[in-house]
């Protein structure tokens, strides 16, 4: 019996893993190992994927992947240990009598280990580097900007942080920290896993801080063993304690601590609690390099002793060739164990050796009875809850778990979640578009009128130059003013999307998508880049570096610029006050809706011709929701509403005042009337007879296009630049509409092909650029001729 | 040319200069983190 034929609500224990290759290892990572209790909680709306409990923590499975995990003892819940079945009262009084005969350990700290008058072993000038490393989701960017001052973004879905971050510690100069993508294991499953680990290989920080999610603390720990084996001076960071401890749960640090063998620091880095003596403990472990005194967690009187027997063994085969390459022993020792080949020939094992090995490790397997990932898997995860019975009293369930179960009944239910998602994400484009946006961006056009005509009847009164006068009113003024009345729609989108992404929303989506968007090769993870691409196309490129396949991430990558960013509403703005006054609300759905028919036909051409193949398995951690923090939130709306004002007081306006000069001046240099004259006119005018077949036959549409590909709001300041009369008198509802579809759907800004070259290089990029510029010209054509067709002009 | 129209001409050329500073450095950085909440293009200067 599978895990695919549990029923809702039962639970049953896992007999063994099939499969093979870097997904069973990441299942037997996340903790899906033989003799695991897990429980089904319920299927996504369309059947597939499901959500299991295990190990405290939830996880989506598709179906196929369950089909390869066997299961057995259905309904007969584990007997629970001891440890398990006391009351959180009995726990409470065994700490406190731990609490009197556990002394504190006293790792990280001078007086115990070492004279306080030692001196460090690190240089006093020396820069000392730390290593943020945890689980996704655990609260590793909070933690960062808490102790760097830095305001990175942070979410509630796994894979906020895609790339590592350095800043420095508060209060200490000579340190640098890292802010490393969030991972489950130091197995390279995830382009971000390789990051990770690389940077503790290669670049061999003086120390690491490990943060680990109190609330999930089984699962979180089994990244902490790996850490421990690298040998590299460590503190664990116990975060949410808070939310621990407030739902009735503890832990006996001083035994964690001692048992660990690094120091161990609760901490809530939300609330900014433990920060200076988390800090404190790793500069010191960092200065006087006190590493790990436990990197051993196979026990030589478990199971014979088989799985002890085979990782001494082969550590004391590899122990030169790690010494060679610089590798840490125990890691390396467990990792050859699981297979893993980049260490393996990172060790240059002869053929003699690899042989060897492979009969301790083959020997290993016929006496533990489990196969060679399985059992190194087995061994941490059994250790950990070793470790766990003797120091930590779980509550039964917390506030927010209880929470999020309550608020998943409607919005994953089987029936509500799609209709959910569907008026969530309509109400926020109404709000959006026809309600907060609309009304803020009156008010700002008001005030951008109201100044430029104030400027305007100074400068005549003053008699100022006709050329200025017109630079600054006609070109500046008209140009920048146009785009900055757009900006409270744009902070008001970025507002409903963060408040998405920070509830721990989009990671349900996600889950309930799955199904849908494998139908058109794609995996439910790749709904988060997309989702993000509606804001802005490049952190959307950089977020497809959750997904652990290659062919899923060229997909994504290649279907964000479909999804319509912000930087293209005001185009769309411009355009629907001009000709489809009163339906503002109606043309702009319509719009982001044709991006994604276009998008959804786009992935299917690429599945067919491009990416043939199946999507990759969908396993995913879903996080509590949790209430997004103020702070958080003013702090990116703030963010993006700086970032759009510098982009129109640097290269918005670089363009506009460009654009006015060649627009204003024939080749003589010479003020022209009319801008026919002009050499943006001249020069132009070679390409028109392209844009001619869908409608947009003119030099300045063509000019406020090419300014469009170094940011998109440039195309509405160079329209009003150029438009002296009004865009209004001068082009056609057709045309219009062929407008809006061709700045749809045309090549991405060049910031966002810069991060499309940089993820799938220059060629990618390239093709990216003809691609959608062909996809554009072909459906603005669609639209001129069946505009012609109606009847439409 | 009056003298408001030859300071104005300044402090449209100042502006011009420095928005193209900006755009150079900006592009110069280039090495997106792929957090453009917090940057735009890079947080590397902020450190």
């Amino acid at each position: 019996m599978t895990l695919k034929d549990l029923k809702i609500g039962q639970t049953a224990e896992i007999k063994s893993i099939g499969g093979q290759g870097a997904l069973r290892q990441h299942f037997l990572d996340m903790g899906l190992i033989p003799g695991t209790e897990v429980k089904l909680i319920k299927y996504a709306p369309m059947g597939d994927p499901m959500e299991i409990v295990l190990h405290g923590y939830s996880l989506t499975l598709r179906l196929a992947d369950t089909e390869s995990i066997e299961i057995c003892n259905i309904n007969a819940p584990k007997k629970k240990s001891k440890k398990e079945n006391k009351t959180v009262k009995e726990s409470k009084s065994k700490h406190t009598h731990h609490h009197n005969h556990n002394h504190h350990p006293g790792l990280g700290e001078g007086g115990r280990f070492h004279e306080k008058t030692d001196k460090p072993v690190v240089d006093e000038n020396e820069t000392l580097t730390f290593g943020l490393v945890g689980n996704q989701n655990c609260g590793k960017t909070t933690l960062f900007n808490r102790l760097t001052g830095s305001k990175q973004h942070v979410g509630n879905f796994p894979g906020v942080t895609v790339d590592r971050k350095d800043g420095v510690i508060k209060g200490y100069p000579n340190t640098k920290i890292t802010d490393l993508p969030g991972i489950y294991s130091m197995s390279p499953y995830t382009g971000e896993e390789i990051v990770s680990r690389n940077f503790v290989l290669d670049e061999k920080p003086n120390a690491i801080i490990n943060i680990v999610d109190a609330t999930n603390i089984e699962r979180n720990l089994y990244l902490t063993m790996q850490l421990l084996e690298m040998n590299v001076p460590m503190v664990v960071a116990l975060n949410m304690m808070d939310e621990l401890t407030s739902n009735g749960g503890s832990i006996d640090i001083n035994e964690m601590e001692k048992t660990l063998g690094v120091p161990v620091v609760p901490i809530s880095a939300i609330k900014n609690f433990g920060i200076e003596e988390l800090v404190e403990h790793a500069v010191h472990v960092a200065k006087y390099d006190e590493r790990p005194l436990r990197q051993d967690f196979c026990d030589r009187s478990e199971n014979g002793g088989a799985v002890h027997r085979c990782l001494h063994g082969i550590c004391h085969l590899i122990d030169h060739h790690a010494e060679k390459a610089g590798l840490p022993l125990k890691f390396s020792a467990s990792k050859v164990v699981e297979g893993d080949e980049l260490i393996i020939s990172s060790l240059k094992l002869d053929q003699n050796e690899k042989e060897t090995i492979e009969h301790i490790v083959l020997q290993m397997e016929n006496e533990r009875g489990l196969d060679r990932s399985a059992a190194i898997a087995d061994m941490r995860f059994s250790f950990i809850i070793k470790l766990c019975e003797n120091t930590v009293t779980k509550p039964e369930e917390s506030k927010e778990k209880a929470r999020s179960r309550k608020i998943d009944a409607v919005l994953t239910g089987k029936y509500t979640a799609i209709p959910t998602f569907i008026c969530i994400m309509g109400l926020v484009f109404w709000l959006t578009f026809d309600i907060i946006g609309t009304w803020m961006q009156s008010l700002t056009e008001m005030g951008v009128n109201a100044l430029t005509n104030f400027v305007d009847r100074s400068f005549s009164v003053a008699s100022v130059n006709e050329a200025i006068h017109s630079l600054i009113i006609d070109g500046i003024f008209e140009g920048i003013g146009s785009v900055l009345s757009f900006l409270p729609i744009i902070v008001t989108l970025f507002f409903f999307l963060s408040m998405l992404e920070d509830s721990g929303y989009i990671a349900r989506v996600a889950f309930f998508m799955d199904k849908l968007l494998r139908k058109i090769g794609l995996s439910g993870r790749s709904i988060v880049p997309l989702l993000i691409g509606f804001g802005c196309s490049v952190p959307a490129v950089m977020a497809t570096r959750t997904l652990p396949s290659e062919r899923d991430r060229k997909m994504t990558i290649l279907l964000t610029p479909f999804m319509s960013c912000t930087a293209k509403l005001p185009i769309y703005g411009f355009f629907i006050t001009a000709f489809f006054g009163g339906h503002s609300f109606l043309i702009v759905v319509l719009l982001y809706l044709a991006g994604i028919i276009f998008g959804i036909i786009g992935a299917f051409f690429y599945k067919t011709f491009l990416f043939k193949g199946e999507p990759v398995p969908f396993v995913m951690e879903l996080p509590n929701y949790r209430l997004p923090s103020a702070r958080n939130v003013v702090q990116l709306l703030w963010e993006k509403a700086k970032d759009f004002l510098q982009r129109a007081f640097s290269v918005i306006l670089i363009a506009t005042i460009v654009i006015w000069f060649f627009q204003k001046f024939d080749f003589q240099l010479n003020m022209v009337e009319d801008p026919q004259d002009s050499m943006l006119s001249v020069v132009t005018s070679v390409f028109v007879p392209l844009m001619k077949p869908i409608g947009l036959g003119d030099w300045r549409i063509l000019v406020s296009l090419i300014s469009g590909f170094m940011a998109k709001e440039s195309v509405v300041t160079t329209l009003n630049v150029l438009y002296t009369g009004g865009v209004a008198e001068s082009m056609t509802t057709l045309s219009a509409a062929c407008l809006l579809i061709f700045s749809l759907l045309y090549t991405p800004c060049i910031a966002a092909i810069a991060s499309i070259k940089r993820e799938l290089g220059i060629k990618w990029a390239f093709v990216v650029v003809v691609w959608q510029c062909a996809l554009a010209w072909i459906a603005a054509l669609l639209v001129h001729l069946a505009g012609l067709l109606i009847g439409v002009m | 040319m009056s003298a408001i129209d030859i300071v104005l001409l300044c402090i449209i050329a100042a502006v011009f200069v420095m928005a193209l500073i900006k755009t150079i450095k900006r592009a110069k950085k280039g090495e997106c983190c792929g957090d453009c909440s917090s940057c735009a293009y890079c947080s590397k200067s902020k450190r």
